[in-house]
């Protein structure tokens, strides 16, 4: 009898631990069976602690906003410098065209149902670039102190527009395109990469495999890469 | 022992004061009337100054507002035009304040790799107010102010 009580109250404690524990959550809106399943297991190569409370869903097609799509010329009359293409892959490149991204306003790591047709190393790296950007809005502050740079609002064409303020810069950047923001997401983007690489054994194909281990042997033990690792949380 | 904690506290209520005065000098600026004299007895030295064509400059200030965040004050041909700071209000009591007051509210979306982020602003153009705020958290992250009765159209 007194087996059967310890019994209960530990599957109570366990259940209510359970409950409170923030794992991610993944909508998987309407996706094959096995395709959801795969994106769940690739989630979980990240460790809970760093992907906590995080939500995930499957849209049909991620929409470029329209304000992002008039990004390329920005009102301060500078053309932004693109990044060079070259030496990348389809799925770098998918990554970079926001085929998964967080969604500051609804909270969700969008994932743009065609990335599921992925291998494991282009879905991974997709969502790699999502998770790099929900972490952002918490660790924007700290970033922008390590960088000396410091943001502030300027009004044009009739909207405050944030900008990026560095110390001896000559000139006003908005700050959603700023360099400070490209730079985390890219450095975020590799150091969470490089997590999945770690904890997948034998999950992909070969291919995918030296790709992944192609951008964990990139060293990134200079200070700003160790920063990135500090702020997201990786060990 | 006790002359480093008095130290510690003397510096740090020396700080806080000095941010909070600060706050306050740049609400006694007067949009439309404030000179860049005025600014800079008012706020001190910039921490960093811009100018722009059409004899529009920017000064920024750090007034202690967080680790990254500067307050603005923008000046064209030589007389403030608007200046924003980070004010801690709320946006619910920013609408129950100025309830029945006519606004105008505008969004801004911005986009990079891996991010989506909106932002709301306000604008009571008869009291010459504006606030930007996260629509998710109601968050205020600028409180801007011009002059009454005009917009900030450029």
């Amino acid at each position: 009898m007194k087996n059967v009580k310890i019994k209960i109250i530990l599957g109570l404690v366990l259940a209510i631990s359970t409950s409170h524990m923030a794992f991610a959550k993944v909508d998987c809106d309407g996706a094959e069976k096995a395709k959801c399943r795969r994106l769940k297991d690739i989630l979980s190569k990240w460790p809970s602690s760093e992907i906590e409370g995080l939500n995930f869903t499957i849209i049909e097609k991620i929409a470029k906003s329209k304000d992002a799509a008039n990004s390329d010329e920005n009102d301060f009359g500078t053309t932004l410098q693109k990044n060079s293409t070259a030496g990348k892959t389809t799925t770098d490149e998918a990554a970079e065209a926001g085929l998964c991204r967080y969604d500051e306003e609804s909270e969700v790591v969008e994932i743009d149902r065609q990335v599921l047709e992925f291998s494991d190393f282009g879905l991974s790296n997709c969502l790699s670039a999502g998770i790099a950007g929900a972490l952002y809005s918490k660790v924007e502050d700290k970033w922008l102190s390590k960088l000396e740079e410091n943001e502030a609002w300027v009004v044009r064409g009739g909207k405050a527009v944030k900008v990026s303020v560095g110390v001896g810069s000559k000139k006003l950047t908005k700050l959603e395109e700023s360099s400070a923001q490209m730079l985390w997401m890219s450095f975020a983007s590799r150091e969470f990469m490089k997590v999945f690489e770690k904890n997948s054994v034998g999950t992909d194909t070969q291919s995918s495999h030296s790709q992944a281990r192609s951008i964990a042997s990139v060293e990134s033990n200079d200070e700003l890469g160790q920063t990135v690792r500090e702020l997201a949380g990786l060990k | 022992m006790k002359w480093v904690l008095f130290l510690t506290i003397t510096t740090l209520f020396i700080h806080t004061a000095k941010a909070a005065s600060h706050k306050n000098a740049i609400e006694g600026l007067r949009p439309g009337e404030s000179t860049t004299a005025e600014v800079k007895s008012l706020l001190g030295k910039p921490l960093q100054t811009f100018s722009e064509r059409g004899a529009h400059e920017y000064l920024f200030f750090d007034l202690g507002d967080g680790p990254s965040s500067l307050a603005t004050v923008s000046l064209k041909s030589g007389v403030v035009e608007y200046y924003n700071f980070l004010c801690e209000e709320k946006i619910s009591d920013v609408l129950k304040r100025y309830d029945g007051v006519a606004s105008q509210t505008k969004e801004i979306t911005s986009e990079v790799m891996g991010r989506k982020g909106k932002l709301k602003q306000l604008f009571f153009d008869s009291i010459g107010k504006g606030f930007v705020y996260e629509p998710h958290t109601k968050k205020i992250k600028a409180c801007m102010v011009y002059q009454k009765g005009k917009s900030l159209e450029e």
